[in-house]
Order: C-alpha cells, then structure tokens, then sequence
C-alpha cells in the first residue's frame, strides 16, 4: 500500500494539487493528498478526525492567504507543528507518531528557517518546493522513508525487543564494532520512553546524516581516493559501490539514506589488501582497488592549494578530497556528539570565507593562509 | 593496561590536547578503534589521521636560517604525529610491548621573497623486531628521517640522510609522544599551560612508570647485579 501524506499549503487549491501531483509520480509507493489550511481549532481537529488516513504530514511554512472560503490561517505552522507533538507525547487524541515534513516557495526560507533554531526540532525534512521538481526522485525517496521508519518505530518502541530489533539500526553481530557511546545513547533513548519523533530525529540527525560512524558516498569515494565529482566517473563508482554492499548500513531510513559503516570498510579493505588503507596515498589506493577488481577507478586529485594526497575527509563545501593536514575545520555545530567527524573546509574554500565561518581553533591560521596567498598573488601579478 | 583504561587515557588526553587549544584535531583520540585479541591490546593513529600539532615555536639556530624570525604571518607550520602501538596485557614479561612505531613531521611552508617554499623534518622512534640485522639496532631507538623523507630523496642539498645512528631513547605510546612534542616543540609559556596541570602530570607519570621504569630498571640491571632482568616483571616493577 502506498505511504500517504496530507499536504496542507495557502496557495489555491488547484496549484497546492498539482504540486502535489507531481509528488505522486510513483504512486505505487507515494501518495499525496492536497488540502488548504482551515482555522485553528478545526484544523487540528481535522487532523485528528483523519489520523488512520495519513502516514505523514506535508506543510507550508508560510500560511498567508486566505483559503477558499475566504478564512486566513490564524496560528503559524511550528504552532501547528508544536500542537501536533504535544497531543502525540501525551497520547492524547493521537494513536501514532507520523513524520511533520516543511516546505516553502520562499527563495529566502532557509536562510530564514535555519536562524530560527527553535523550530528545528520540530521537522522531520525542510525543502524549498523548487527540489520537488529538480530533485523529485530524492525527496520521495526520502518522505516515503521517514514515514516507513515512523510505522516501524511506531510498533516497535513500545516492545521489550532487545536495542538491534527495535531500533533496526544494528544487527547484533555489528554491535562489537560500533562505538560504545552510541548504544549507551540508544539504550537511554529506549529507556526513557521517547517518544518515535525524538527517536527519529536522533537517529537521523546525530547518526545517519553527519559523517561519524556512517560516512556518505562522498567521503566514502575520498578515503578511497576515487574521484567522483566527475560525473562520468559516477557510472564506475556505482559498480564498485555494488561490490562493497556488505560494508552499507541497512537500518532504519537506509533506503533514501545511502550510508556505509566506517569500520566495515576498514575490516573489507584489511581482508583485501595488506597495505592499511590509512597508510597510501589516494592514487595508490585507487591503483590497488583497480588491480583487484579489473575496475577503472578514476584517482582523485588534491585541490589546487593542497599539500598532502592523504586524502581523508572531504571540503564540506565543494566535496573534494582533503588530508586532514590541509583541511581547516568548519565552524563546529553547537550539540554535536563525540562521534562525529569535524566538517572542513579545503584551504582554496577557507579562503573564501569569513572568520567566523571557521572553528575558533583556525582563526590565526586562517588569517595567516588569507595575507601568504594575498602576497604570491601580488607578487605574480606584477609580473 | 585493559582496553577500558586505554580509552579512558585517550579521553583525559583528548580532554587536556582540547583544553590546551594547540592541537588541531584532540577529538580524533575518541575515535581511535582500540583493538583486543586475546590479551594483545593495539591502536594506530594513522597516516591518514594524524593527531596535528598547531603553532609549534622555531628556535633560534633552525636551519633555513631566519625562518625564526619571520613574522607569524609569513609561516605556516605544523606538526603531524602517527603511532602504532600494541602491547600485552600480561605482567609476567618485563617489556608489554609488542609493537611501536612513532612518526613525528614537521611541515612548514612560507613565504619568501612572494615565493612559497615547503620545508620538513621527521623523526621517527622504533622497537627493534630483533631479525638479524647488521648495524646496531638498540631495542628502541630514534631515528632523524626515516620513511618520510623519501619523497624529498634528491631534493636535499648538500644533507646526507642516513638511518644511522639509531639513538637509545626509551619507548614512547601515545601520552608520552605528546609530551614529547610538547615539551619540546613549544616555548616555555606555551607549553607551562598544560605540563602543570594536576591532570596531565598524572596521566604522563603514570604512563611513566608504566613504560619507562621497566625500561629504566632492565638498562641499570646491566651493572646492578641486585637487579638481575630475569628476576623482574612488569608487575613487580609498576606495583601491580
């Protein structure tokens, strides 16, 4: 059966459908039901009323003109948000937990969204409606993903299945590899009886998307010293991808998430190659993946200001490979847990920056790299 | 030393490096995996993870002469460190260690006449494997070069690099390497801000004790008849 949203936007009906047409392209897997905004009570009320009929739920982040019957919204989607929350944890009136997904047309409606902190907790999944058609097949992936994980999570929090089952993000045999803290972190999270949203956006947010335990394709092509930024390199790295499919995280929202353990890729490349992968340079590493699997793996190269082929993490900015020693840490994000890779900047993008952009730590430094490069630069051009 | 306890020193350390604010990376020390087979306990820092070392202090009669009196802004230096390290758990043998390899590179580049040029310096310390070999090799000793010279081979003026001599120095895991380069990489006001803290003194004393006292006692039982080697184990010496 296919996963169903209710998409609430201001706009007239006849748009918030086609928008919600185009969403529904696979309607095997995805269904979306467009609707305006009512008045509050009754907009809630309406969600209540219909709970069996959704999985999940899409909003507009700006609720400003007036619906059909001539009604402005009276309440601002977090109120909405925040109201839906509050009647899930305490079970009132809500049987399930669902995904709460924002969207907007609003050109500025990240820059915006992302200084409001406090409403973060609130969603699932921000999108600027412009992805819904130039990146459609992720954002269904994805809604379809987190409304999945919502119904798993849903059935199966509640039960005294040991951690691996009810949170589906480890098998037991990959428990020994994975970081103590984590379990410990999951295991308090069961164990304080959170709630599926608070669970979820854990999961997500402090496991599945920042590089840590879990590393993404990026990082995963660098420390393998592939390039991929070339598009037409995509083709041959997808071939190697299927064959390291054991070392893929398989869990929760895996579908739309595409992840690999870290420390099973150092295990696969340990039961393959004696050099240690930490100890070559990336076109090594590339030549050796190449002699082992008759592949034509493209070797990355080091961006123009880089000293080192050691590649290891990658610009969070551009997604090119980096040493550590070259890569200059982003400003860290306040709460993240230990874990977690730092994110970087390549020095050709550092550059660019302002300071406060950097990590404290990588002021002076920075500041030292932005007056050497403005000297050679002054000096070539009076040439 | 137990897993658990080489991790709990790899998170004060990480503590202090963090705290102290000249080295670039203290949080990798929580991701080092440390492994455990069988009573063998081992961890690397990779190559490709180096714990980094920030503003470290050029004195006065460093060769490119002047480099130490460049301005701060016209040099960008920095200290890499990587080590391997495995050991047993046992304290029946004198020496835990099984492995050790530590790399210490210093990378500096500045500017001179609107010109960049690169500059490096490696040491690296080793326990000898004890195959037949035919120079000398101390159980472990310090080496100038090594490995990460050999991609400057032919770019080394009138320097001749040669793996001899291999000097004594007593072993170093992890907490001793930082003291190492702390103590002797930084000035004294850099380096007094963390060498004095309550916390680091304990961890580098520990670790101390741990390594270099059966180091100490097994170079002194040479002359010391009273202290013959056979007679010692790691136990007896750290008090276990």
């Amino acid at each position: 059966m296919a996963i169903k949203y209710f998409y609430i936007d201001d706009d007239n009906l006849s748009t918030t459908k086609e928008t919600a047409k185009g969403l529904s392209v696979f309607s095997d897997d995805l269904e979306i039901e467009a609707y305006q905004h009512k008045k509050w009570p009754e907009q809630v009320d309406f969600l209540i009323d219909h709970q069996n009929d959704f999985d999940g739920l899409l909003l507009d982040w700006s609720l400003t003109q007036k619906n059909e019957s001539g009604e402005e919204a009276d309440f601002d989607i977090e109120a909405l948000a925040q109201q839906l929350r509050r009647l899930v944890i305490h079970k009132k009136k809500f049987d399930k937990d669902f995904p709460i997904v924002l969207c907007s047309a609003n050109y500025q409606f990240r820059q915006v969204f992302s200084k409001e902190a406090t409403s973060h907790d609130l969603f699932d999944a921000v999108y600027e409606k412009e992805e819904f058609n130039e990146n459609r097949e992720v954002v269904v992936k994805e809604l379809i993903e987190l409304a999945k994980g919502y119904k798993f999570l849903n059935k199966n929090l509640k039960s005294t299945a040991p951690l691996s089952s009810s949170l589906n993000i480890l098998r037991e045999e990959e428990k020994s590899m994975i970081d103590d803290r984590l379990i410990i972190l999951l295991r308090q999270i069961i164990g304080d009886n959170k709630p599926p949203h608070e669970v979820s956006r854990f999961i997500l947010e402090q496991v599945i998307k920042p590089n840590g335990l879990l590393i993404n394709q990026h990082l995963l092509a660098a420390r393998l010293g592939i390039d991929i930024l070339n598009a037409s390199n995509m083709k041959k790295f997808t071939d190697f991808k299927n064959k390291i499919s054991k070392t893929r995280y398989k869990g929760i929202f895996s579908n739309a998430w595409e992840r690999w353990w870290m420390k099973k890729i150092l295990v696969w490349w340990k039961e393959n190659f004696d050099e240690p992968l930490g100890k070559i340079v990336g076109s090594e590493r590339v030549k050796l993946l190449n002699n082992k699997f008759q592949m034509n793996l493209i070797p990355a190269k080091p961006t123009e200001l880089s000293r080192s082929e050691m590649f290891w993490t990658i610009c969070s900015e551009t997604n090119k490979p980096l040493a550590i020693e070259d890569a200059i840490i982003a400003k860290t994000k306040v709460g993240t847990v230990d874990w977690l890779d730092d994110e970087y900047y390549s020095i050709d993008t550092a550059l660019q920056k302002d300071y406060k952009e950097v990590n404290l730590l990588e002021k002076d430094r920075l500041k030292k790299l932005k007056n050497m490069y403005a000297k050679t630069r002054e000096k070539n051009e009076s040439k | 030393m137990s897993r658990s306890e080489v991790l709990k020193n790899m998170r004060s350390l990480s503590g202090l490096l963090n705290e102290w604010g000249f080295v670039k990376n203290p949080n990798s020390l929580y991701k080092i995996s440390v492994e455990q087979i069988g009573n063998k306990i081992s961890y690397t820092i990779s190559d490709s993870e180096p714990l980094i070392f920030y503003n470290i202090d050029i004195e006065k009669h460093t060769i490119p002469h002047g480099l130490d009196k460049l301005s701060d802004s016209d040099i960008d230096i920095r200290l890499k460190l990587t080590s391997v390290f495995g050991e047993l758990i046992s304290e029946k043998n004198l020496d835990p260690i099984q492995k050790l390899g530590v790399n210490i590179v210093v990378d500096a580049t500045y500017l001179v006449e609107g010109k960049y040029e690169d500059v490096t310096c490696c040491w690296h310390l080793d326990r000898h494997n004890f195959n037949d070999s035919e120079f000398t090799h101390p159980t472990y000793h310090m080496t100038f070069g090594g490995s990460n010279m050999k991609k400057y081979a032919g770019k080394l003026g009138k320097l001749l690099l040669m793996p001899a001599p291999r000097i004594m120095y007593p072993p170093m895991e992890l907490i001793l390497s930082c003291d190492f380069i702390i103590r002797n990489f930084y000035s004294k006001e850099k380096r007094e801000s963390i060498i004095e803290k309550p916390g680091y003194i304990e961890l580098v004393e520990k670790a101390k004790i741990k390594y270099w006292k059966p180091y100490g006692c097994a170079f002194v039982s040479e002359w010391v008849d009273s202290m013959e080697i056979e007679n010692l184990t790691h136990g007896m010496l750290i008090g276990a």
